[in-house]
């Protein structure tokens, strides 16, 4: 698949996105033919990214973005909705023979650097597997070339004193190296990173996300960026989606939603990040409770019993997304 | 009036070969009645290390080679073992980092909180239950709530009954160590509030074990800074953030992400900390650092007063540090 | 590689590991160095006197002799090869097929998991030794004939544990990165998820050994083994038949003796085995934060002798 220029190009477009995972009833349940409960893990999710563009997808845990993630990878299979990966359908691709195309051009970089490395593989077989996998060349000296290629341009340099390395020598941020590393090495077109930091230091932070954004900036590799701490997400998004319970509560330019936030949420998520001044204090709209579980979801707007400034009609109806300014969108009554 | 004061305390590992990593070297710092100390470093930079030698509840590795920690004017190292058991606890108590997986996932949690206060005061069972429901209402958990297994409790919960646990003997000092990491920022926030709530209300004095300095900033007063097992620089919170002369604080907080004003490249510390078993002979931060000087690498620079109550473990420029002496 | 290096390590320490290696590779010196190690050849005929029939231990057979007049110590000594052979090969079947059925099952799950795990459950239920009986009534003795139903029976346990260790590797995020880069079931099946169960694997193995050797001596006591081999449990067939009315110990004890001394060398390896390989739970770079509440609420610390100075 050739990559295509142009700002204007839509690499991922995902449309009224629905994922539920179904409840087993257990015996009681079977017996007395209760209606099925379903967990709504994603329920009405619509965004795009462009080429080269850097997309956040903020929501704390409960909020639906790694299952919306894995959803536009076709890693997992949707309910509802549609998922165009350059204009072609992900849940029929991810089925077909063109599959493995699929996989080349969209990669996934997870949360937990401890994890998702396979303790029993050295860093070169973990970062050559894709290669294998894909068949990008049989030639032995070629392969060394593109798994050195691919762990100088995430940072490990230099790459031979790397290869023969077991995860369980390396810092998080090393390892977290190496999957980047496994990733680049087919060269995508779309990278997927699910809370690629938050198991990091916050001083190693600021190097993967910084080598994240080179890749942007020097391969034009489109990053759909998922976390929970809006403050990375501010310094590292062009745009921002903010989720609560499986649906976008608000979208738009990284600047416009952190200076203008139009959703009770996102201004309480703000309002909480931890300032490292003292002096600088700040009314903290702290949130009473937990998200609630995604089953038995609130009528009405989702938010709105933990909402500061819900009125009685927000209980009742349910928000769609709506224009509040430019490319600026708000699910609030 | 300082109710702990920790003085150089040095903990070491010991490896299977028998050579002695140095995990902490020489930490002082002295805790006030009601005021809030925060430990900041890099995970392996024994902050923990040194908490668990205060409390000595190191693993059968670990050495307590000098140092003294003075609670009450008693020296905690060299009580037994049964009265260090009194003051464990009861006067100074711990909510480990990952304890909020820490609880018997087949008992209620309101037992296994009777249990451990019965364990350690003795008491009747009915006393016991009457205080875990005073202590769950203390960190926010409804009193029904102690009759669930702790899976039907969220994350935050569970890392709430921890807490309620740990002061369930209504200890003075209380060591959280990163007590929000894997929270989501509101639950953080909401157990950030919490710590405060219960600092002013128990007149508690709270020791934050963490390596975000955005958590310190929020409830902590003073703070520790430590590197390579060593004290980089200990001030208040006003002056580590305001006036820090560390480099490596300074660099810990360009690194920290400020909503408010996004720059467009985070600052990141360039390498990565020493191994404990490759120390360099100077100054253990100058392989990384931006103001080194050619002394950095040869000598390591001892603790400077800088003011009253400002220590830093740097070699001065000419100029700089006026006044500075040696602790 | 570096794993097993690991297990290796820890086991030395094990004393109880160590004694069923030696009491395990005793038997198999045996077996190996039969021919130099035996007195006689038990296929050689030789002359007898009817005196000579279950004659007692003397200097010139020093377990003494059977009802047919051979030596019973000789007997004892080829008598391992067969026990082994029996043992090893049919436990490599057994842990093969389970291995197999397991990780298909555990990974691949749906109908063809389920229907594994039906066939499974289905011959895990029926009594193996019976029915075992009934097979090899039906079809005949022989050697490779026992081995084939003893390793075609004995796969069910194997199964169900490698189909349980699966389900949880498969949702490891390592597993999950295999997926996403495209790598198919096979691939990740045998790279990624075999590689985590292979010390279960390995440490189920020994037992099973042990549970393979018992078998086939059972097959033999009761009449059903190979005809033409001796082994300890034909051997123990005959003493019972005719040696108890004669009190011939020494040729009643040594073979039950030798069964069980296999037996147990294997079963104290495979337990140790099993011990250092079992999955715990994982903290990672964090401490263990269950062992130090458990410290904290009262147990004595580790740490006890050495809080003070030093």
């Amino acid at each position: 698949m050739a990559q295509q220029t142009g700002k204007d190009n839509i690499v991922l477009k995902v449309s009224n996105l629905r994922k539920l995972f179904p409840i087993p009833p257990g015996i009681v349940g079977t017996l007395l033919s209760r209606p099925r409960r379903y967990v709504h893990a994603v329920d009405g999710v619509s965004f795009s990214v462009a080429q080269g563009e850097i997309l956040g997808l903020v929501g704390e845990s409960g909020s639906g973005k790694t299952t919306t993630a894995l959803c536009a990878l076709g890693l997992l299979e949707p309910t509802e909705g549609e998922i165009l990966f350059n204009g072609q359908s992900v849940p029929a691709l991810a089925h077909s023979r063109e599959r493995l195309g699929l996989r080349r051009q969209a990669q996934l970089i997870f949360q937990d650097p401890y994890e998702s490395l396979n303790p029993r593989e050295t860093v070169f077989a973990t970062v050559a597997e894709p290669v294998e996998v894909h068949r990008l060349t049989r030639d032995k000296v070629e392969k060394v070339e593109l798994v050195k290629a691919a762990l100088n341009a995430a940072g490990l340099k230099p790459p031979e004193t790397f290869f023969k390395r077991y995860p369980e020598g390396l810092s998080g941020g090393q390892r977290q190296r190496v999957v980047i590393a496994g990733a680049l090495v087919l060269n995508p077109q779309l990278l997927v990173a699910d809370e690629p930091v938050s198991m990091l230091d916050v001083s190693i932070r600021a190097d993967i996300l910084n080598l994240l954004r080179q890749l942007r900036d020097e391969h034009g590799i489109t990053i759909l960026y998922i976390t929970h701490d809006l403050a990375t997400a501010a310094h590292f998004t062009d745009r921002l989606a903010v989720m609560y319970l499986g649906k976008i509560v608000e979208i738009g330019p990284t600047k416009t939603v952190l200076s203008d936030p139009g959703h009770p949420y996102t201004e309480a998520l703000l309002s909480v990040i931890p300032i490292p001044n003292p002096r600088r204090r700040r009314k903290r709209m702290i949130l009473v409770g937990e998200t609630p579980n995604p089953i038995d979801l609130p009528s009405g707007c989702r938010f709105h019993p933990r909402c500061p400034v819900a009125s009685d009609r927000c209980s009742q109806i349910e928000p769609q997304l709506r224009s509040v300014g430019r490319d600026h969108q708000v699910a609030c009554l | 009036m300082a109710i702990l004061e920790v003085r150089n305390l040095s903990v070491n590992y010991l490896t299977d070969e028998g050579t002695a990593l140095r995990a902490v070297e020489g930490v002082s710092f002295s805790l006030e009645q009601g005021r809030s100390l925060g430990l900041v470093g890099e995970s392996g930079c024994g902050k923990t290390t040194a908490m668990l030698g205060i409390l000595r509840l190191l693993p059968a590795e670990g050495r307590i080679v000098s140092g003294e920690v003075v609670y009450d004017g008693v020296d905690l190292l060299h009580v037994s073992e049964s009265e260090m058991r009194e003051y464990r606890w009861g006067r100074i108590s711990i909510v480990f980092q990952g304890a909020m997986n820490a609880l018997n996932p087949v008992r209620r949690v309101g037992d296994q909180i009777v249990e451990a206060i019965m364990l350690h005061e003795s008491v009747d069972k009915r006393t016991a239950r009457g205080r875990v429901d005073e202590l769950l209402g203390m960190v926010g958990i409804t009193s029904e709530r102690a009759s669930q297994y702790p899976h039907q409790y969220s994350g935050g919960m569970r890392q709430r009954a921890m807490i309620a646990m740990a002061l369930a003997c209504t200890p003075n000092i209380l060591i959280a160590d990163e007590p929000t990491t894997a929270l989501d920022v509101m639950i953080q926030a909401q157990i950030l509030d919490l710590l405060q709530k219960l600092q002013k209300e128990l007149d508690l004095c709270i020791v934050l074990v963490t390596h975000d300095l955005g958590v310190v900033a929020e409830i902590c007063d003073d703070v520790l800074v430590m590197y390579g097992g060593k004290t980089a620089e200990y001030a208040s919170a006003d002056i580590i953030y305001n006036e820090s002369l560390h480099p490596y604080t300074q660099r810990l907080l360009e690194a920290f992400p400020d909503v408010e004003n996004p720059a467009s490249t985070l600052a990141s510390i360039p390498g990565y900390p020493p191994p404990l078993d490759a120390l360099p002979p100077g100054c253990r931060f100058e392989p990384r650092c931006h103001r080194r000087k050619d002394i950095c690498a040869v000598k390591s620079p001892p603790l400077l007063a800088v003011n009253s109550g400002h220590y830093v473990a740097c070699h001065p420029d000419k100029g700089r540090l006026n006044g500075a002496t040696n602790r | 590689m570096q794993q097993l290096r690991e297990i290796w390590r820890t086991f030395r320490r094990r004393p109880m590991g160590i004694v069923g290696a030696l009491m395990l590779f005793s038997v198999v010196f045996v077996a190996i160095f039969a021919p130099w190690l035996a007195p006689y050849d038990p296929d050689v005929k030789i002359d007898i006197d009817p005196e000579d029939l279950l004659a007692p231990p003397d200097v010139e057979h020093l377990l003494g002799r059977d009802d047919a007049g051979k030596d019973v110590l000789s007997q004892l000594i080829y008598g391992a090869r067969v026990s082994l052979t029996v043992g090893f090969v049919a436990s490599f079947m057994s842990m093969f097929i389970g291995t197999t059925v397991g990780l298909i099952a555990g990974y691949i799950g749906g109908r063809i998991g389920n229907a594994l795990m039906r066939l499974t459950d289905f011959l895990l239920v029926i009594p193996d030794l019976p029915l075992m009986l009934v097979i090899i009534s039906i079809w005949g003795r022989g050697l490779w004939k026992i081995i084939f139903v003893i390793g075609m029976l004995g796969w069910t346990y194997n199964a169900r544990l490698v189909r349980s260790q699966v389900l949880s590797i498969r949702e490891r995020q390592f597993v999950l990165r295999a997926r996403a880069i495209g790598a198919g079931s096979l691939r990740i099946i045998l790279r990624h998820i075999f590689p985590q169960v292979l010390p279960l694997i390995l440490a189920q193995a020994v037992l099973s050994v042990s549970g393979a050797i018992i078998a086939e001596s059972s097959l033999s006591f009761l009449g059903l083994g190979d005809p033409t081999l001796v082994s300890w449990g034909m051997m123990l067939n005959f003493a019972f038949e005719r040696a108890i009315s004669r009190m011939a110990w020494w040729f009643l004890l040594p073979p039950g003796f030798a069964i069980v001394w296999v037996s147990v060398g294997l079963i104290m390896m495979g337990t140790t085995l099993e011990e250092i390989v079992n999955p715990r739970l994982r903290t990672h770079h964090l401490f263990d934060p269950r062992h130090m509440v458990a410290l904290i609420a009262g147990v004595r610390p580790r740490a006890e002798a050495e809080g003070a100075m030093e």
